[in-house]
């Protein structure tokens, strides 16, 4: 037995030695490749599609697994990838693979010949105004507060903003202030002569209206406050911050000077000052902490100006300054990427990355190798203008956790692959009222909007319900797009 | 070489090589798991690599280690059958005994024969021994510990002594009984004493007094002390040390029929036999179907381990209930009294002492004990939580081995090595090996940042691994056939049932092998790097009364 054991020892030994190169070899992607005689290193290729089971073609060849399917041994180079599942439309597109490196196209919507929509009411509206990061939508009819709706996608209900017309319900709309989570907005009226401001809580039978004229003492440039405690509503002036508590009906006049910017993230209140000082603070003033803003940014002649910037914090490093006039800045090199005209930012925490967008194209901030060394220099997030075609965009989504992107271009609306590297694949979905907005509710997998010619509110289903659970969405959507309306 | 066995009243350099010894086990698994944690978080490529050499070597170890179980079963198989008191008489019968001990070979079996082959060879190693002492001359002292066992868990031990094929009238059995035991159970001793003395060649009951100088608290402290004593009667009966085999059993070892004429055989064969201990092999099968599954997959397990052991004699250490050469024990010094692993602990300070000239012997044969139970199933838990980490305090035995090896010349350097470096392995892979199969190997995955998951590497670990636990599976299947085969035969209801319920429990390894072997080991290992030493935790044995 004692020469048996060492028989077998020194064969598992030498089995060990000749198969372990070979497996982490294997494992970069190095095979031999019998046509050149020569070990080469392959791509991988990873596809999941929604709904699955769709048949993999590579180039003319069909692949012998269904998705969702890891390719393995992909020689680099250019491929034609086809996907063919019956009652959808065929999905092909041309990738490339890099050596030792995999092409994930995690979540590929399979695009139905017929997008399953339904009506939800047959009134006639004119605007939709999403309340971000609440099932809340408001529908205006007209400028008049009582033309006003409230639609509730998670109870399927539609309801008037206002019981009963009075004199708050005949007050024309002038602007409107939405606070990112909160289940209500703040409108600035004019009725009966006078400019009036009202907090309204979207409740069905019972709205909560709150006159809040006599805390505005001068007219607001920009206002927000944490989603659920009404005792810190800020509205920024001229170079001063004013608090107002709601709650007590106190207003705290110049509760903080001599700033050019301010915002709120993450349960905190971040200010800029005069001399592009950062400072993270509780909403009472209290534990304020300075944060660095690298000098090459705080210089730049753009960002010196003396405009006023909003700030937005997205994660614990990644700020973001946004200019009235659409100038965007953030806390990374190359700190501006565009001197004007942004409409709207939007961060997907899941893949960490940063959607923005013009009038006529797409922007998207890739921040996940941030932070990792490469080389002597840390990594910078990566940009890359996704799409360039657009004639008037007017909003845009994050959809599948980064994966795709929804946006509304006039009166289209298009889902965007925003996945994998090279062509991106743009298909309309369809068509809506121009400039009336739409929405997309990430964790219901379902599109709003108001239909073209009678402005209808109707929803179309961009992701079955059936999988949904799967996904794990929501993945949490910071959206940043201009409150004031 | 004189070597006090202890790591107690040390001084000076010997302290500090002591305490840097205890720190070495602990220090290395847990810089092991760490160090993997880390890279898993800031370099999971690195990772993966290192998860993926690991894990072929596990596999590999795994079917070499498998090859050994299924020899060392069909061995066990084989000598089933093996009428031992027949090959004993025919060694002591004739000068130029070649190993034939029936008539014609073509009536033999494929079973016979080979057993008949590996009993030739046996013998012919004898050649150059040929004080082979009649059997006849052989006694046996059996010392079986008492502190908490009940009559239920003691007396079938002490019946299958007396219902073997060896002759019970010359087996010397010593009740090691501790003078601190509870009155019943002092009662119980007695009644045995008195019912079953005649049965053997005598039976002793010595009382091991409490807290005697330079003693611990320890199972080897009363055993050696009835060992003694035991040394004294054999004076007065004028039989001589190295006539007498001593087997030290738990108190709920139940014996196989032939135990006694297999270790005297074994003895008989073994060149230098009183330089050398007898290990069978242990199986829980006492109160197998009463355990939860949790705690019998872990003492299968234990059985598993000691039949591939038994292939590697050059490495083999004494485990739980062995046998030896009395004279080798009286020449030692009996077992260290101050050590927790008693068992593992007087194969080292053996080898120590007769300078590396000391070895196991595996036997063929098994010895039955009791699987560790509670009341509930979470008493079983913390019970067999606490006894496996009771086993793996055996790293205790580190630092002294390793002392001693430091002065131990007259021992091959390459002996030392051999010996220091599977002490050393078997407790860290112990610690550390289930952990990194079941949770660290799979870190780099799920902590894995973008630039980690776009690399072709994050993909294929995922389906190297899975190879590998697939052909894991294979290994599994074979575990789960040997364990239904090694059950004792026996009759009871729904017995087929309870096979297929013990084939189904294997699916709990990689669970059992992270918290009830893993954790419990790696706990000692901190303990002894810590010098938060551990005191004896007597296994709890209950039976249920028929």
């Amino acid at each position: 037995m004692q020469i048996l054991r060492k028989v077998f020892f020194y064969c598992f030994l030498i089995i060990y030695l000749t198969v372990c190169p070979f497996l982490v070899l294997y494992a970069f992607g190095y095979i031999f490749n019998p046509k050149n005689l020569k070990i080469i290193q392959t791509g991988l290729l990873s596809l999941a599609t929604i709904p699955p089971h769709a048949t993999i073609y590579i180039g003319k060849s069909r692949y012998k697994d269904k998705t969702p399917a890891v390719i393995s041994g992909l020689i680099p180079g250019k491929y034609s990838i086809k996907l063919l599942h019956k009652e959808y439309q065929p999905w092909s597109k041309e990738v490339s693979i890099a050596a030792g490196k995999t092409l994930l196209f995690e979540n590929s919507i399979l695009i139905p010949w017929h997008w399953k929509t339904r009506e939800i009411s047959a009134r006639s509206f004119k605007e939709m105004i999403p309340l971000p990061e609440t099932s809340y939508v408001l529908l205006a009819m007209s400028h008049k507060l009582k033309d006003y709706y409230v639609y509730d996608r998670k109870e399927e209900r539609l309801w008037p903003l206002m019981a009963e017309d009075g004199s708050w319900g005949n007050a024309k709309v002038l602007e409107r202030f939405t606070i990112r989570g909160a289940p209500g907005l703040l409108f600035c009226l004019e009725g009966e002569g006078k400019k009036r401001y009202a907090w309204i809580e979207l409740k069905e039978r019972m709205p909560k209206l709150k006159d809040m004229s006599s805390l505005f003492l001068e007219e607001p440039l920009y206002v927000d406050a944490p989603p659920n405690d009404m005792r810190f509503l800020f509205s920024f002036e001229k170079g001063y911050l004013t608090r107002m508590d709601a709650i007590a009906e106190a207003v705290f006049p110049k509760y903080l000077e001599g700033l050019r910017g301010f915002g709120i993230s993450s349960k905190h209140l971040y200010i800029l000052t005069n001399d592009n000082t950062l400072q993270r603070l509780n909403y009472d003033k209290t534990n304020g902490e300075e944060i660095a803003i690298d000098e090459a940014l705080s210089k730049n002649p753009l960002f010196a100006t003396r405009n006023f910037l909003k700030i937005k914090a997205f994660e614990k490093n990644i700020f973001v300054f946004r200019s009235q006039r659409g100038e965007f800045f953030i806390s990374y090199l190359s700190y501006v990427f565009a001197d004007k005209g942004i409409l709207g930012v939007e961060f997907d925490k899941g893949s960490k990355k940063l959607l923005f967008w013009k009038k006529d194209k797409i922007g998207v901030l890739d921040f996940s190798g941030v932070g990792q060394e490469s080389g002597l220099l840390e990594k910078k997030p990566q940009m890359r203008w996704i799409y360039a075609n657009a004639e008037d965009i007017s909003a845009c989504f994050w959809a599948l956790r980064g994966s795709y992107l929804i946006f509304q271009d006039k009166a289209g609306v298009y889902l965007l692959e925003a996945q994998g590297d090279g062509e991106v694949l743009c298909t309309l979905i369809t068509q809506a009222k121009k400039d009336a907005s739409i929405w997309y509710a990430e964790d219901a997998g379902m599109l709003y909007y108001l239909e073209p010619r009678a402005g209808r509110l109707m929803s179309l289903e961009i992701i079955p319900k059936s999988h949904l659970s799967l996904l794990l969405l929501p993945q949490r959507v910071t959206q940043d797009t201009e409150s004031k309306e | 070489m004189k070597f006090q066995y202890t790591s107690r009243g040390l001084k000076g350099k010997e302290k500090l090589l002591q305490r840097l010894f205890e720190i070495i086990p602990g220090a290395l698994s847990w810089v092991i798991l760490l160090a993997l944690c880390m890279l898993s978080f800031f370099k999971p490529l690195i990772t993966a690599i290192v998860i993926i050499a690991f894990d072929l070597y596990w596999i590999l170890r795994l079917f070499y280690l498998n090859i050994f179980l299924i020899l060392s079963y069909m061995r066990l198989a084989i000598e089933e059958k093996t009428h031992w008191i027949e090959r004993i008489e025919a060694l002591g019968n004739s000068k130029d005994y070649k190993g034939r001990y029936r008539g014609n070979d073509a009536a033999l079996s494929l079973q016979e024969r080979i057993s008949l082959f590996i009993h030739q060879k046996e013998v012919a190693a004898l050649k150059n021994d040929n004080a082979v002492p009649p059997w006849e001359n052989i006694y046996h002292l059996v010392i079986i510990p008492v502190i908490k066992e009940s009559r239920e868990v003691v007396e079938p031990g002490l019946r299958s002594l007396i219902s073997g094929s060896f002759p019970s009238k010359r087996i010397l059995v010593v009740f090691a009984l501790e003078e601190r035991a509870q009155e019943h159970i002092k009662a119980d001793i007695r009644d045995m004493h008195k019912k079953y003395k005649s049965d053997f060649y005598d039976l002793l009951v010595v009382a091991h007094p409490a807290d005697l100088p330079a003693e611990a608290r320890v199972k080897g402290a009363n055993v050696t002390y009835a060992a003694q004593k035991a040394a004294e009667y054999l004076n007065d009966k004028h039989i001589p040390y190295e006539n007498v085999i001593v087997s030290c059993f738990d108190a709920d070892t139940v014996v196989n029929t032939e135990y006694f004429n297999c270790l005297t055989y074994y003895y008989l064969v073994t060149p230098q036999r009183t330089r050398a201990s007898f290990q069978p092999i242990p199986v829980y099968h006492n109160n197998i179907w009463e355990a939860p599954s949790f705690a019998r997959m872990l003492d299968i397990g234990s059985s598993f381990f000691q039949l591939i052991e038994a292939t590697n004699p050059e490495k083999l250490v004494t485990f739980s209930s062995h046998s030896m050469s009395f004279k080798a024990l009286v020449d030692i010094g009996y077992w260290p009294v101050d050590i927790i692993s008693d068992d593992s602990a007087v194969f080292w300070k053996a080898l120590i002492h007769f300078d590396g000239d000391y070895r196991v012997v595996p036997i063929y044969t098994t010895v039955s004990m009791d699987i560790t139970v509670g009341r509930t199933r979470w008493e079983t838990f913390r019970n067999v939580y606490k006894q496996k980490r009771r086993w793996a305090w055996g790293v205790e035995n580190f630092p002294i081995v390793m002392r001693a090896f430091l002065k131990a010349e007259n021992i091959s350097l390459y002996k030392r090595l051999k010996h220091a470096f599977k002490l050393l392995e078997g407790h860290i892979s112990w610690a550390t090996w289930p952990f990194i199969l079941s949770i660290i190997g799979w870190m780099p995955a799920l902590f894995a940042e973008r630039e980690f998951v776009n690399s072709i590497v994050y993909f294929s670990t995922a389906r190297i691994r899975g190879t590998i636990f697939s052909l894991a599976s294979i290994v599994l299947l074979n575990c789960v056939f040997l364990s239904v085969l090694l059950l004792p035969k026996q009759k009871m209801r729904f017995f087929s049932l309870k096979k297929l319920k013990l084939a189904a429990e294997w699916v709990l390894i990689p669970l059992i092998s992270v918290f009830l072997s893993a954790i419990p080991a790696l706990d000692a290992q901190t303990r002894l790097m810590l010098g938060k030493y551990m005191v004896f935790w007597v296994s709890e044995k209950n039976r249920k009364r028929n």
